[in-house]
């Protein structure tokens, strides 16, 4: 699992790549979050981040032996997503006035934990003798599917949705 | 540590997040843990979504592409 050198992803890619049903099933949970996200059909597909527990489940299955995969690509796809993570609650919580005063214990803690994930998995993956990728830059408009999205206060709802996409760990079937 | 036992300390709290996010969306209701098991995606689909907040394009050649199979597996 790598970063390809500087060449965009298109969003036809990415749509095309996605399975009709997961889309079908975004579509559901997109009214879940529409109080805080403008409905596009890209912020959907984008929101099907499953996060990082689903990339670690390929951990355990290389430790049952039942279909070893490559460890340190799995190290490596995780920690993308740990730097993600820790990357987007590092500029929400340095962002003054877009999270609410009340809420800030909750997002610090979050923000560190993340940090942590990403200096253990960066362990892990010298502990192997491989290399920590280095941090890839990150588009958190999800390639305009958020246009103007800029961590700016005013636009904490849509800041939560994104954490929420980042963090369940899975898309939710939500009964319509 | 064994990769496992990473793995499932990354994930309680990964899964700790996910709930009290809930709970500033939809409070007090049963948004913070909807269904008794967790859906899980193949790494080949979380990376498909990954892709729309990464500028380069992420190549999956090594990436696992079968999955466990079990509660809620949607991948």
């Amino acid at each position: 699992m790598h970063l390809t050198s500087a060449t965009p992803a298109s969003e036809s890619t990415i749509q095309d790549e996605m399975d009709p049903a997961i889309i079908e099933r975004l579509a559901t949970r997109h009214e879940e979050i529409r109080r805080g996200a403008s409905a596009t059909s890209k912020l959907t597909a984008a929101l099907a981040l499953g996060s990082v527990p689903i990339a670690l489940g390929a951990l355990a299955r290389d430790v049952y032996g039942q279909a070893p995969a490559d460890v340190v690509d799995v190290l490596q796809f995780a920690l993308l997503l740990e730097y993600l993570e820790a990357e987007f609650y590092t500029r929400g919580v340095a962002s003054s006035g877009l999270i609410a005063a009340a809420d800030m214990p909750i997002f610090t803690t979050i923000r560190d934990h993340e940090n942590t994930h990403v200096m253990a998995l960066k362990g892990l993956l010298t502990g192997k003798g491989a290399s920590p990728d280095p941090k890839p830059d990150f588009d958190f408009t999800a390639k305009g599917a958020l246009p103007g999205f800029t961590f700016a206060a005013g636009q904490y709802q849509t800041f939560l949705a994104l954490a929420q996409a980042f963090e369940d760990t899975g898309v939710r079937a939500y009964k319509g | 540590m064994n990769n496992l036992l990473v793995a499932g300390k990354i994930v309680s709290v990964e899964a700790r997040h996910a709930s009290v996010i809930a709970d500033l969306l939809t409070p007090k209701t049963s948004a913070f843990a909807p269904q008794a098991f967790e859906n899980a995606f193949s790494v080949g689909k979380v990376a498909t979504a990954a892709q729309g907040f990464i500028v380069d394009k992420l190549a999956f050649s090594n990436a696992p592409t079968t999955f466990i199979q079990g509660p809620n597996n949607n991948g």
